[in-house]
């Protein structure tokens, strides 16, 4: 197995968020090689999208491909790059202990799982280009996926966050014996801490950090737009980007509109 | 025959090598092997509603074909997502059992689909309608799809007993394959032939989306 694809492999199977890794740290949530696994998963996804512009265009626009395979990676990394700094404020917030550099890491590593769903679900979309020549059903189905990925990704990243918890937890252990149990020479149960203000503290920060996940996925869908476009509408001729103006939710609806009454 | 048929009724009872838990030596290959015979037996009956006219045969061998192939297409289609998402729900170590499950499914919609070819056979002797045979071939398709179950469920359950999170592994499977199921179905039509159309590999108008045929029925429904 290349080195990268065993680097990807022990990311998605949990083997880079255990706790007693974290313990020491998210050195080993390395930023170039994730960075880079990323864009090559998220360049997969996007060739497969935007083989609907090859299609069911005379001529097919090439360069479409081209365009989706840089802007499905950007779509991640500019999403991250709008939202990391409230990230970081809310992360502050929660007492999470979590450096600036260290947030990031997290967040890329769960921009690559995201788009290593993405990624598998190629096929499927590929299936269904060469199937289907209506635009506003691909449309839906690429936001359906998108969604889906974006699902899982920031589930990793609600998992890796507890183990950073856990971790802390367990860096914290190997203490010196604290003041009360040397004078009373009785010890002190591990895990009876944290104080009672310390929990509450944690349980505002979570609530923080779901409102947190609110603003990345607005972030995320609306970045889509802004990009767009990544399949091309067959009547419009291909461009890098549309003119500004409209928003995804109200599009996604009109989507649907336009499935039922073709 | 009895000696062919040894690994099917070993298959059915889930014993010998196909035992839960035991060591699955070859199974991958037993599995798709029965996919593709009992997927074979039951295409050629199915497509005999129009297929049994001289100059017609070759209808029944192309179904014959497209039936194994409807499901193992679909499985690889939906395999890389099921391998990812089992993988960052941390049960990889399983994912050897949980493709035999699904797998093992399929083997067994077939095998009860060539079990229930007969009835079928009958269904096309008793009507010359061809509406009756598409719905006869649906409710048998259910039938060997529920019957499935109980392989699938042998088994997932040990693999369930050991992460609850296997359950939402085995729903996602499902719905994925149903949902790329569906559509590889409508595009790898003719299935039952119509007598009054030319044989046909493909329908020379097939390469359409199911969903889209459907959303506009509904669209044309719900416009006054």
């Amino acid at each position: 197995m290349p080195n990268w694809l065993r680097e990807l492999d022990d990311l998605l199977r949990g083997r880079k968020s255990r706790p007693e890794l974290l313990a020491e740290g998210t050195g080993h949530l390395r930023l170039g090689p994730h960075a880079g696994m990323a864009v090559l998963l998220g360049m997969i996804y996007g060739l497969a999208m935007a083989l609907y512009s090859v299609l069911n265009r005379t001529p097919p626009a090439y360069e479409q491909l081209l365009a989706s395979a840089l802007k499905v990676p950007a779509l991640f990394f500019l999403t991250l790059l709008v939202s990391f700094p409230s990230l970081y404020v809310f992360s502050a917030l929660t007492d999470a202990q979590l450096s600036p550099l260290a947030a990031l890491r997290v967040m890329v590593s769960a921009v690559v799982v995201s788009l290593a769903v993405l990624a598998s679900l190629a096929p499927i979309t590929v299936f269904f280009t060469l199937t289907t020549s209506s635009y506003p059903f691909m449309k839906l189905l690429n936001v359906f996926f998108f969604a889906a990925a974006a699902f899982v990704g920031l589930g990793f990243l609600l998992n890796m966050l507890r183990q950073l918890d856990q971790a802390q937890a367990l860096g914290a252990k190997p203490q010196a014996p604290r003041a009360e149990e040397v004078t009373t020479g009785r010890r002190v149960p591990a895990g009876a801490d944290p104080p009672p203000l310390n929990k509450a503290a944690k349980g505002t920060g979570r609530t923080l950090f779901q409102a947190w996940l609110v603003v990345y996925a607005l972030v995320g869908a609306q970045m889509a737009w802004v990009l767009r476009p990544f399949i091309g509408a067959p009547k419009l001729p291909f461009e890098w980007f549309r003119p500004r103006g409209g928003n995804v939710f109200t599009d996604v609806l009109r989507s649907i509109g336009e499935l039922l009454t073709q | 025959m009895t000696h062919l048929l040894a690994p099917v009724d070993e298959f059915l009872r889930g014993q010998g090598r196909f035992a839960v838990g035991t060591e699955p030596v070859g199974r991958t290959r037993h599995l798709v092997a029965f996919i593709v015979v009992f997927g074979m037996a039951y295409g050629a009956v199915m497509a005999s509603f129009s297929g049994l006219a001289p100059g017609r045969y070759h209808q029944m061998l192309y179904v014959g074909i497209k039936v194994p192939l409807l499901l193992l297409v679909t499985s690889l289609l939906c395999l890389p997502s099921f391998f990812i998402v089992n993988t960052v729900a941390g049960l990889r170590e399983d994912f050897r059992e949980a493709l035999h499950a699904v797998l093992a499914g399929q083997a067994c919609v077939t095998i009860a689909l060539a079990a229930l070819a007969p009835v079928t056979a009958l269904c096309y002797i008793s009507t010359p309608n061809y509406n009756v045979a598409v719905l006869f071939n649906a409710a048998m398709f259910t039938v060997a799809a529920a019957a499935a179950q109980v392989v699938m469920r042998r088994y997932y359950s040990p693999l369930i007993g050991r992460s609850p999170r296997h359950r939402g592994m085995l729903l996602f499977w499902f719905f994925l394959y149903a949902f790329v199921g569906i559509e590889m179905g409508w595009v790898l039509r003719p299935f039952i032939g119509d007598p009054n159309a030319p044989v046909a590999f493909f329908r020379p108008d097939a390469w359409g989306n199911a969903y889209v045929v459907v959303a506009r029925l509904v669209g044309r429904t719900l416009q006054p």
